[in-house]
């Protein structure tokens, strides 16, 4: 009779979860489900890591990201629905992007949060086909528009931990930010 | 490779019992959880678990005992937080007082997320020698679809504990492993359906084996 009570109070608590919003998701393609036009440009990079395919999905639009290592660096290159190239995001240290721009990144930073980590450095290139093979080529990306800088920021405000993503242009100026909610992890905490 | 070994190590755990002449004893160990923030750091933990026996070296349903816990945790900095809890365990003819303290390290990965959690805990009643125990369980968390773990996705959840304790100066080491299959349903809310493997008594007598179906819920407030 309990273990009855107990499966029923599970199932009508679990039904609460369907009422949910969802605003992005990533999930794991296969090669068969991504267009063409992508696994074709992805191939003319001859890129020898293993790629992963993954198709994310958000209130605006569908994509398609391809995802490998590339001296020793985490990239994603990201496809439109249609398999159009839109952008590739390449994670980096801090000390691998310019001074300078750091140092307005930080400008910002130290004057709009009291105290804040920097998690992960992201540069986003966009631009064509061409500049993204001179990319691999010789490390040169000459881009039709200029790199923004993507990072992840860890912070308290009134006492709570809160994770920003925040984005700054080519020369280091802030354009937006955006905040990062995640899964709770009440299953490996209890 | 990670998800290999832990299956190999889960199926070879499950497999020497099965063969062993050790004693075994099967059942269901079902487990509602629900959470509350108090505060921006603060949070309230209640969960209730109930243990049914369905064999001990013969077929039987036995309804066991049902724990209650309560614990509140706190956030002292964004991956390690600390906790505090009181059990309360119902059994056929007694009550039994837990008392645990808790610390979790949790570690975001770029495919998977790995917590650490180092537990004492303190067990008392009125007929028995108290119980201190001193635990670390390693638990990895991987998501079946991307990178990241999302709403209506399913994940793989692998625990491994080593419980050491000490009761009227007899040391005694457990050891359990789970291998979970994960369903997220929103960012609230979370079911578990997965095998619960524990050992003990191995040390000095005969190794008591146990094997347990678990489902777990997960709501937030």
């Amino acid at each position: 009779m309990k273990s009855h009570l107990l499966t029923i109070t599970i199932v009508l608590l679990s039904l609460l979860g369907f009422s949910q919003s969802k605003f992005e998701k990533e999930t794991r393609a296969k090669v068969t489900e991504v267009p063409l036009s992508a696994i074709q440009f992805i191939d003319s990079l001859s890129i020898l890591e293993k790629i992963k395919w993954f198709r994310e999905t958000d209130l605006e639009k569908n994509s398609y990201e391809a995802k490998f290592k590339y001296n020793s660096n985490p990239i994603s290159i990201e496809f439109l629905e249609q398999g159009l190239f839109e952008d590739m995001e390449v994670e980096v240290k801090a000390n691998e992007i310019p001074l300078s721009i750091l140092t307005q990144i930080k400008a910002h930073l130290d004057t709009t949060l009291v105290k804040y980590t920097i998690d992960k450095i992201q540069i986003q290139y966009k631009g064509t086909a061409a500049s993204l093979q001179n990319y691999f080529s010789n490390q040169e990306f000459q881009a039709q528009i200029p790199p923004s800088y993507e990072l992840v920021i860890i912070t308290k405000i009134n006492g709570e931990f809160i994770f920003y993503q925040c984005l700054f242009d080519a020369q280091g100026y802030f354009l937006h930010r955006q905040r990062i909610l995640f899964q709770m992890t009440d299953n490996i905490e209890f | 490779m990670r998800i290999f070994l832990l299956f190999l190590f889960i199926a070879f755990l499950i497999s020497k019992m099965l063969y062993s002449q050790a004693n075994l004893e099967m059942g269901l160990l079902p487990t509602i959880n629900l959470n509350k923030k108090l505060s921006k750091e603060r949070t309230l933990n209640f969960k209730t678990e109930s243990k049914q026996q369905l064999y001990d070296n013969t077929f039987k349903y036995e309804y066991q005992r049902l724990d209650l816990i309560f614990a509140v945790t706190k956030k002292i900095n964004p991956r390690i937080s600390i906790g505090l809890g009181y059990v309360l365990r119902i059994e056929d003819h007694f009550l039994k007082n837990k008392t645990f303290q808790q610390l979790t390290l949790i570690s975001r990965k770029p495919t998977f997320t790995l917590a650490h959690r180092l537990m004492s805990d303190q067990a008392f009643h009125s007929s028995q020698l108290p119980e201190f125990r001193f635990r670390y369980r390693l638990s990895t968390e991987i998501p079946i679809a991307g990178h990241t773990l999302d709403s209506k996705e399913f994940y793989i959840l692998f625990h491994n504990e080593y419980l050491n304790s000490w009761q009227g100066g007899l040391y005694d080491l457990e050891i359990r492993a789970q291998g979970i299959l994960g369903y997220v349903f929103s960012i609230k809310n979370k079911l578990e359906l997965g095998l619960d493997y524990r050992i003990d008594s191995f040390l000095k007598s005969k190794a008591q084996n146990k094997l347990f179906l678990g489902i777990n819920f997960y709501q937030s407030f």
